[in-house]
């Protein structure tokens, strides 16, 4: 079996600036990490922040790459970007101020001041613009534009204050201990402005900034509130990334110094995160998912810092190396490493999480479980179809059968794989599985279940398409049988029956002819008597082959006159056969079965629902509609369907037709039929949801 | 005594034949001719003008009612029987209406054909003892009740419906024309027809004009 691929979309400049950017900016964040953990300064576990801020700076500006590729996601892409790559360079920047600072460098303060401003550019976005420009990056209406507005005014002028502001610069907490406090405040702001106005300033960007927080947040549940579809859950998606940032913050510092550190870690990945799942898995995906993307994230993250952290402890400890070329160094090894981490990690999260992809058996198995627990109308298409989609967590999968009939589960969209169905050599169908992704695309794995599964699919289409052709046959015989019997009728009534009656009389003619006593008279006697039986016997054969009344009398007036002779004086109701609009010449089996359901509801609505009216209306288009309608008492709730009501039902359904019953406007039973007059002739579709 | 003078019009020539073999065998009738479709059975009874004219119901041509009409009409003193496979309340019904003074089905035993004849002759009515029942039930029975509700019952959109449908407007172009389904247009005639307790589309149709819808305008 050979899998036919495609995939759409493709890199535009946008994405190509996006991964450089990214690039750079990891370098950065790398760097600056190494020249931190390398240099002089003795750190605590309680001060080293730098792990958390890592993570701050890497895992956006990864996601914001990968994103940009997606149009949908430009926004929030750069907005990632924007965040990512500040943390990456006020990480830089505060190595390198550092390490100015401690070798007295002229211009030091300059060295350290970025760091004093750069941080608000990482942090404050993600609660502000991210939360309202979630999850298509645009504002969620008009009126939210001025919080647009306000918010972006509000943080530039924040980033712009922390700039200015004078005095001495914010130093690490473990930098202030080792050059002492005389030192620390000699490093002043270069450009601090020592001016009134600038507190006065400072207060009211404070203000708005909390204002454009709150207002942001709060979008969230107010925009989930009346959300409709996946974009409610994407918002859901959101807040509970949010909320664990919460608890994270009043977890971790409960916890002992070092967990904390890795807990904080965890909290920039959350709305990455959920940002990822609600673009990348549009409609199809769930927060299962999102557990998994934040694990990988989170634990390739870990990796690639434990390495690093090796790699630069290993060469400037044991080896004295010089920590800049051990920081560079490092970074080369961590980007060899991370790939096949980010590979290895997502497999074994995958297989913790999920088991199938990498677990045929168990998926196969489950497959054949939920196809023998199928009721027995079922054709098992549509299990087969949701059973691939769940095992490979495609965002679509699609059965078609030869004939055009379709069935699927999820959105489709996007690329796919095409895989024809193959049963005992012959093609009975074909598979399409939507693609993840190209961050999540299918391996050699996701492939070989593929083929397994789709052989499976194989029979169940085949065995679809059987009981298909058995139900068409079925149909077809009952059709031409009926209109046999139509003719054989005729034939026996008009023809039979009536040489039959002639011959008796010719026969009692004959015998009254005779003198009495001749004994031929007593043979004509007999004979005669015996063709009489054979006319009666006629005529009970005539009424086994359909329902006499409407052979002779056509459907209509058949049902007049069952009613007719339903009505007796005083107790019964007032019954009604109404044509609506001409009907044509119908078939005999569906003048059969129209016949025998209708003196059903008839029934039905006379004995058991103590109906005082009940009109029955006849319709034809496509299909003869026939409506029973009753002012009974109604089907009660725990109506269970009947030996009467199922009959009907599957008389209906022989033909291709259908029944419901309804409660009728104003109480009372709507029975509603509909009888295709032609056979059917191609697969009912049963359609993608669109 | 003069024998009674008998046409005998059915397509089966079998059952002309033994119908003639037994008519002979018995004093007191005589066959003087036969046909074997409704023209000719209309044609010989107006040239023979017989006492009874025995009359098969399904026939070559236009059917046995029609001949048996034109029959009473032209020559109303020949007495007709409806002799038939037929057994349906609608079809005896539909020959009593034409005109026909009895009603035997063909597997009745020989001597009640023959006593039937006789009584059609003798200007009494005559009815087969399978359909006489039935037919009896149904005469006796009360009419339908003939509620009338007032228009007033009907919806806004089945007003509007009812009032197309009264200017002769067919399902589709009334779902065309409202802008909604056929289906629904489907839905809203059942219901009419529903509250109007009609029988029929035509009578729904004089209902509304009767309330002064959909009159020309």
């Amino acid at each position: 079996m050979r899998l036919r691929g495609r995939h759409v979309g493709g890199p535009a400049a946008l994405a190509v600036l996006a991964v450089l950017a990214a690039a750079v900016s990891v370098v950065c964040a790398l760097t600056g990490a190494g020249l931190t953990l390398a240099s002089d300064v003795p750190r605590t576990a309680e001060d080293t922040s730098l792990l958390a801020n890592v993570v701050a700076a890497v895992v956006p500006c990864v996601a914001g790459a990968l994103l940009a590729r997606d149009r949908r996601a430009r926004v929030l892409a750069v907005l990632l970007l924007v965040s990512g790559s500040a943390m990456a360079l006020s990480l830089l920047v505060g190595a390198f101020g550092e390490f100015a600072l401690l070798r007295g460098w002229d211009g030091a303060a300059w060295a350290v001041w970025p760091g004093q401003w750069l941080w608000v550019l990482s942090v404050l976005p993600n609660v502000t613009l991210l939360p309202l420009l979630f999850p298509d990056g645009r504002p969620p209406s008009r009126r939210w534009r001025p919080v647009l507005g306000l918010t972006v005014a509000a943080v530039l002028l924040f980033a712009a204050v922390a700039a200015l502001q004078p005095g001495p610069l914010d130093l690490s907490p473990a930098l202030r201990r080792h050059v002492g406090d005389d030192t620390a405040d000699a490093v002043v702001n270069p450009v601090g402005v020592d001016a009134a106005w600038l507190p006065l300033l400072s207060d009211a960007v404070s203000a708005a900034v909390l204002l454009a927080v709150v207002l942001c947040v709060l979008s969230l549940p107010v925009r989930w509130w009346s959300a409709r579809g996946p974009v409610r859950s994407q918002l859901l998606c959101l807040m509970a990334a949010y909320a664990g940032v919460v608890l994270i913050d009043q977890v971790a510092p409960r916890l002992p110094a070092g967990a904390d550190q890795l807990l904080f870690a965890l909290s920039p990945v959350l709305p990455v995160a959920a940002i990822w799942v609600a673009v990348r898995r549009h409609g199809a995906y769930d927060l299962r998912l999102g557990v998994r993307r934040t694990t990988v994230f989170a634990l390739v993250t870990g990796i690639v810092f434990a390495v690093y952290a090796t790699v630069v402890t290993l060469f400037v400890g044991v080896l004295g190396a010089r920590s800049l070329e051990a920081a560079l160094l490092a970074s080369v090894v961590v980007v060899a490493v991370v790939e096949p981490a980010r590979r290895w990690v997502q497999r074994a999260v995958s297989r913790w999480l999920f088991g199938d992809r990498d677990d045929p058996l168990a998926a196969l198995s489950r497959l054949r479980r939920d196809l023998d627990a199928l009721p027995g109308d079922d054709d098992g298409l549509h299990s087969v179809a949701a059973a691939i989609a769940a095992a490979l967590r495609a965002p679509h999968v699609a059965l078609t059968l030869p004939g055009g009939a379709a069935v699927g589960v999820g959105e489709p969209g996007g690329g796919f794989l095409e895989v024809p169905l193959i049963h005992r050599g012959e093609e009975v169908g074909t598979l399409r599985v939507g693609t993840r992704g190209p961050v999540d695309a299918y391996g050699r794995r996701d492939r070989i279940l593929l083929e397994e599964l789709a052989r499976v699919a194989a029979a169940a289409a085949h065995a679809a398409r059987l009981a298909r052709e058995l139900a068409r046959a079925q149909e077809r015989s009952l059709r031409v049988g009926a209109e046999e019997r139509r003719t054989l009728r005729r034939d026996l009534h008009d023809g039979l029956g009536p040489l039959l009656a002639g011959a008796t009389l010719a026969l009692e003619g004959m015998r009254l002819a005779r003198p009495a006593g001749d004994p031929a008279a007593a043979a004509l006697a007999r004979v005669g008597a015996q063709v009489r039986v054979a006319g009666a016997e006629v005529r009970r054969i005539l009424d086994g082959l359909r329902p006499g009344p409407v052979d002779d009398l056509g459907l209509v007036e058949a049902l007049r006159q069952h009613v007719a002779a339903c009505r007796l004086p005083d107790s019964t109701p007032d019954l009604r056969v109404v044509v609506d609009g001409d009907l044509p010449r119908l078939p005999a089996a569906v003048e059969d079965a129209a016949y025998g359901i209708a003196l059903e509801a008839l029934t039905n609505a006379v004995r058991h629902a103590g109906a005082s009216r009940c009109t029955l209306v006849l319709r034809a288009d496509e299909e003869l509609h026939l409506e029973v309608r009753d002012d009974g008492c109604g089907a009660p709730a725990d109506f269970r369907a009947g030996v009467g009501l199922s009959s009907m039902r599957e008389r209906a359904r022989a033909l291709g037709g259908s029944l419901r019953l309804i409660p009728a406007p104003g109480g009372g039973t709507l029975v509603r039929v509909a009888l295709p007059l032609a056979e059917r002739t191609a697969d009912p579709a049963s359609g993608i949801p669109s | 005594m003069r024998p009674l003078r008998i046409v005998v019009a059915d397509d089966h020539a079998v059952f002309r034949e033994g119908l003639r073999t037994l008519l002979s065998a018995i004093p007191g009738y005589e066959v003087v001719a036969e046909a074997g479709d409704t023209d000719s059975a209309v044609a010989v009874t107006l040239a023979e003008v017989p006492d009874v004219a025995v009359m098969d119901l399904s026939m070559p041509g236009d059917g046995g009612v029609h001949a048996i009409r034109r029959i009473v009409r032209q020559v109303p003193q020949v007495a007709v029987l409806a002799l038939t496979m037929h057994s349906e309340d609608a079809v005896v019904r539909q020959a009593l209406t034409a005109g026909a003074r009895g009603y035997v089905l063909k597997d009745a035993a020989a001597a009640e054909i023959v006593r039937a004849i006789a009584a059609v002759a003798n200007a009494q009515t005559i009815l087969d003892g399978k359909v006489a029942a039935s037919l009896l039930s149904a005469a006796v029975q009360q009419p339908a009740r003939t509620t009338c509700p007032e228009l007033a019952a009907l919806t806004a959109r089945e007003l509007e419906v009812l009032e197309r449908l009264a200017r002769g407007a067919g399902n589709d172009a009334i779902a065309a024309r409202l802008g909604i389904s056929l289906k629904t247009v489907q839905n809203h005639v059942s219901n009419i027809f529903w509250k109007l307790g009609v029988t029929h589309r035509a009578e729904a149709v004089a209902r509304a004009r009767d309330a002064g819808l959909g009159a020309p305008r």
